[in-house]
């Protein structure tokens, strides 16, 4: 039964059984995980990829879609990881390559392995993702009440290769936990296009607090066509911040989904975009529970030719009451060539609601403003810079640690250069 | 010693000729008040001298130091030693007094070769905390984003630190006075002595509307500028005259032997 054939009606994408077989046993991996990676190669297989007709993927031409040969051998790239802090490594916290955590803690694993749901529009990259993940899956697992203190960092660079990038991050926040997730992915610009599949599941337990930094900085041939998942218990707390400044197309869904009552869910983002980068975003927010939030913030400032798309969906479900939500996307254009076209959609399925809305804008610098700041002898680059660090403000105060935001302004060097980055020494 | 010279400046906006010749000379050190009526051209002076792009110059110049001021973009005028304080300083999101005034300092002490020299901290902090005194700004201010939901006083407040912290050669200040309390008014006109006094020996060119500040600041000269032109110039006596005889008084005027 194992055979060559095509099982995606896209023929960028073949995927057999063999090369996932060959995969996991590279791996090292148990009966039980690579029997997962054969059920979303299933699930991949029964899931047609997006013809382009759907609302999220219609402005996203998946015509280029780039060779993804999965078969090809895995490039040997490092990923640094931080330390775990020693009392936290005591109280039993795994942090952890994936493939260290799957021979260690196995039953952990196990019990905490991604069921393959989530947001339709990503669902055969999702599975594609289920059956392919590799170099630069990461495991963590923050046992009952145990907080945390200092942020967590691994860095996840790729060399130039063939082969796809499709990784996992799973993070599981266990009731009363707290823990903060810095994950930096980069890669070195390869001769072609290729593919990139991020996968990132986080579920919090009640009264769990958990802050995701994703800083991605690809290299521009890549295409990075993630998900991530955040699935919040009563009285979690979840602080995302998406960072993207690197590759060439991204389509990124974000999805949101609260699973009790009082839960806090804060989406932030932040983009910075230049040449011909297209960033496509699309989030979906389940909204549900007893007076629970969730409220998205995206800022995008736009250089050059580069587009910003952000599709977004707020559900209020039926079962809900006196919950929150917001979604807004804001888009600075910094040169003539840049667009951006936001997109809210609200469906409020309940009568009791707090509040719920969407606020969008797009627009370039204002002159007045320019003025001003250049009338202080600041050339138009340094006030552009400025303009761009103050309008990025919002989301980056929202940032919880002073060193996790000094790796984010790093990150955002090449836009914003180290304009006001020292107020802190001054006040 | 530094010259401003606006020499038959001809100035207009959307094809409206707002200046029909302004000539003005002012040295270090000494102070211009330049009173006029709404609509008389105050503003568009400023800007102009500024190099703000809505306007458009239809002749004449403005030299530093005999250097021509109009063909050089607004930020190298900043660094040349111009300064203006805004009539309505635009506000800065996200952007901390602090960080702003850091930025603005550094950017003025690039070097011809493009060569940064930046302000090292605690001399930077130093020069901040005196001038803040110095115009009893409170600390509150440097955390804040400039001129984000600032009242109308803390605005001209936050012009006049810089003007303190840039220490310019030449300052235009645009109608600083309106909008402030007595004492705030107090406050900027002693931080005007101060500067072109004593320190810097700044020129000013100071744009008003309202006799009021002239109680604070004694000007060297003052010229009534009246649809888009200087129409008289005297000492500090005409700005009382004008306060009790008003604009219309100069305007008849100056057009009763056209009749």
């Amino acid at each position: 039964m194992a055979s060559a054939t095509a099982l995606a009606p896209l023929a960028q994408l073949p995927l057999d059984r063999t090369t996932v077989e060959r995969l996991g046993h590279t791996r090292g991996e148990p009966d039980w995980l690579l029997a997962d990676r054969l059920a979303s190669l299933e699930r991949y297989a029964a899931t047609p990829l997006p013809t382009g007709q759907e609302e999220e993927w219609r402005r996203f031409p998946l015509a280029d879609l780039p060779q993804a040969d999965f078969s090809a051998p895995a490039a040997e790239a490092p990923s640094e990881y931080g330390s775990v802090p020693l009392g936290a490594s005591r109280n039993g916290v795994v942090f952890s390559k994936w493939i260290d955590a799957v021979r260690e803690h196995p039953d952990l694993v196990r019990a905490h392995l991604p069921d393959g749901s989530g947001m339709e529009s990503h669902a055969a990259f999702r599975a594609l993702n289920g059956a392919t993940y590799g170099h630069g899956s990461t495991f963590l697992h923050v046992p009952s009440g145990v907080s945390v203190e200092l942020p967590l960092y691994v860095h996840k660079r790729w060399t130039a290769s063939a082969r796809p990038i499709a990784f996992r991050t799973v993070v599981v926040a266990e009731p009363g936990s707290s823990v903060t997730l810095v994950e930096e992915v980069s890669s070195e610009a390869g001769p072609a296009p290729r593919l990139a599949i991020p996968g990132l599941e986080v579920s919090l337990g009640a009264g769990a607090n958990v802050r995701f930094v994703r800083i991605q900085r690809f290299s521009e041939d890549v295409w990075d066509i993630g998900y991530q998942r955040y699935r919040s218990g009563r009285d979690s707390e979840i602080g995302s911040f998406n960072v993207l400044v690197g590759s060439g197309r991204s389509k990124v869904g974000v999805e949101s989904v609260i699973l009790g009552d009082g839960a806090v869910v804060k989406l932030n983002g932040l983009v910075a975009a230049g040449a011909r980068q297209r960033i496509d975003v699309n989030s979906l927010q389940v909204v549900d529970g007893k007076a629970s939030t969730s409220d998205l913030l995206y800022l995008s400032a736009l250089y050059e030719s580069a587009k910003a798309i952000f599709y977004g969906v707020i559900r209020v479900e039926p079962t809900s009451s006196g919950t929150g939500s917001y979604q807004e996307c804001r888009n600075m254009l910094l040169s003539d060539h840049a667009g951006a076209d936001p997109i809210p959609v609200l469906e409020i399925l309940t009568n009791d609601v707090a509040r719920c809305g969407h606020g969008a804008t797009a627009g370039a610098l204002d002159d007045e403003l320019l003025f001003y700041i250049r009338s202080r002898g600041l050339d138009r680059r340094t006030a552009e810079q400025l303009l761009v660090r103050g309008f990025f403000q919002r989301v980056i105060n929202g940032i919880p640690d002073v060193q996790v935001r000094a790796r984010v302004l790093e990150a955002l060097v090449p836009r914003i250069g180290r304009v006001a980055e020292l107020e802190a020494q001054v006040a | 010693m530094s010259t401003l010279e606006i020499r038959d400046l001809r100035v207009s906006i959307d094809a409206k000729e707002i200046l029909n010749g302004i000539d003005l000379t002012v040295k270090a050190g000494e102070v211009h008040a330049i009173m006029g009526p709404n609509g008389s051209g105050k503003s568009t002076l400023s800007l102009t001298i500024m190099g703000h792009p809505r306007y458009t110059v239809l002749g004449g110049s403005v030299l530093l130091d005999g250097e021509d001021l109009l063909s050089i973009p607004v930020d190298q005028r900043a660094r040349r030693g111009m300064f203006l304080a805004f009539q309505y300083p635009a506000a800065i999101p996200g952007v901390s007094v602090a960080s702003f005034l850091r930025t603005a300092i550094n950017a003025r002490r690039v070097k011809e070769s493009g060569e940064k020299n930046d302000l090292p901290i605690p001399q930077f902090r130093a020069l901040l905390k005196e001038k803040m005194k110095l115009l009893e700004v409170d600390d509150s201010f440097l955390t804040r984003s400039v001129n984000d939901g600032f009242s109308g006083g803390e605005k001209k407040r936050l012009e006049m630190l810089q003007m303190h912290m840039f220490q310019p050669t030449f300052a235009v200040l645009d109608e600083t006075d309106s909008g402030l309390d007595i004492d705030a008014l107090k406050v900027v006109a002693e931080g005007i002595e101060a500067l072109h006094k004593e320190s810097a020996k700044t020129g000013i060119l100071l744009i008003t509307h309202y006799e009021r500040i002239l109680k604070y600041v004694r000007p060297d000269y003052v010229h009534v500028l009246v649809d888009g032109r200087i129409v008289r110039t005297g000492g500090s006596e005409l700005a009382a005259e004008l306060e009790s005889k008003g604009y219309e008084f100069v305007r008849e005027e100056l057009y009763a032997g056209q009749r």
